[in-house]
């Protein structure tokens, strides 16, 4: 027991003269591979985005995708009323031919 | 800042740094508060190791000036703390690491300066408190030469040893897992110390 306390003491008073220095922060990335790593990773997220978002910008405001949209739209109208017609004509014949009992 | 006494208390697995790293970071809602709390805890651990590390090596392993190897091992701790197992001593896993680091540097770098003088040259005697007589005082003076001198004279893995058992009060389990020795052997250390500093105290002390 007295060869213990004996060398606690020893340490204690080691251990009390040690200046401690401030704890690290972590802002300052002092190491290079991980500053390195850091970089690339911020380039990849910064492609990624790019490659996500421009496109889309371009397309808003490019006149040539402009107009081939207006032009897809008007195609889609066009197709829609030719729909629209022969739903009509095709109602129209089919009212005709129920009241005329099928004979002409 | 508080004061923390047991290597449990210092768990840093209380603020689950697992969900705190990477991508699980990232989309943590509070995320801010985790990363503080890690940082909270490292601070901690920093106050609290850094003396008993620089101690640990001056007195185990000889070296004049540890800092920056502290600090290293300081470094890869918080690095490898999702490492860390929560069911085992923190204390244990700490010197582990720095046991094996110190060893790794050692053999790596030649540079670092070991010195038979460190542990005396730096052990001062601190003021002792007012309730102790002049004798006591004298005493305990000449008992600390006393283990700075044996200490000296002691092989390397017993330094450690000593100081795991005597300053951290680790188990015998506990310093045969950071040793690398069994328990049986780390107990047969221990006796054999305590005897033998009795014996040199009676030599070359007590008159």
């Amino acid at each position: 027991m007295k060869t213990e306390k004996a060398f606690n003491d020893y340490y204690q008073n080691l251990i009390k003269e040690v200046e401690v220095p401030p704890c690290p922060s972590f802002e300052v990335n002092e190491n290079p591979v991980y500053s390195r790593k850091n970089t690339w990773a911020k380039l990849v997220i910064a492609a990624i985005l790019i490659m996500a978002v421009f496109p889309s910008v371009y397309r808003l405001h490019n006149p040539s995708v402009l107009a081939v949209r207006a032009a897809e739209s008007t195609k889609k109208n066009q197709i829609n009323s030719r729909i629209q017609n022969g739903l009509t004509e095709f109602k129209y014949i089919a009212s005709y031919s129920f009241i005329s009992g099928g004979k002409e | 800042m508080d004061s923390v006494e047991s290597g449990d208390r210092l768990n840093p697995f209380l603020v689950e740094p697992t969900r705190a790293c990477a991508g699980g970071l990232f989309f943590q809602p509070n995320w801010f508060i985790i990363v503080y709390k890690v940082m909270d805890q490292f601070n901690k651990i920093w106050n609290e190791y850094y003396p008993k590390l620089t101690v640990f090596l001056r007195t185990s392993f000889q070296i004049s000036d540890p800092d920056d190897l502290v600090q290293e091992i300081m470094m890869k701790v918080f690095k490898n703390l999702n490492r860390y197992n929560n069911q085992y001593s923190f204390n244990t896993w700490l010197y582990t690491i720095a046991r094996n680091h110190t060893i790794d540097s050692i053999r790596k770098q030649s540079t670092i300066r070991k010195t038979e003088e460190a542990a005396i040259s730096q052990a001062k005697i601190l003021p002792f408190s007012s309730e102790t007589t002049p004798e006591q005082i004298a005493i305990k003076k000449e008992l600390q030469r006393a283990v700075a001198d044996y200490i000296k004279e002691l092989p390397e893995l017993q330094r450690q040893i000593a100081f795991l058992r005597f300053h951290e009060d680790l188990k015998y389990s506990e310093i045969g897992k950071i040793t690398g020795i069994p328990e049986g052997t780390a107990k047969y250390h221990i006796h054999n110390i305590k005897k033998d500093f009795e014996q040199f105290y009676g030599e070359h002390y007590e008159d």
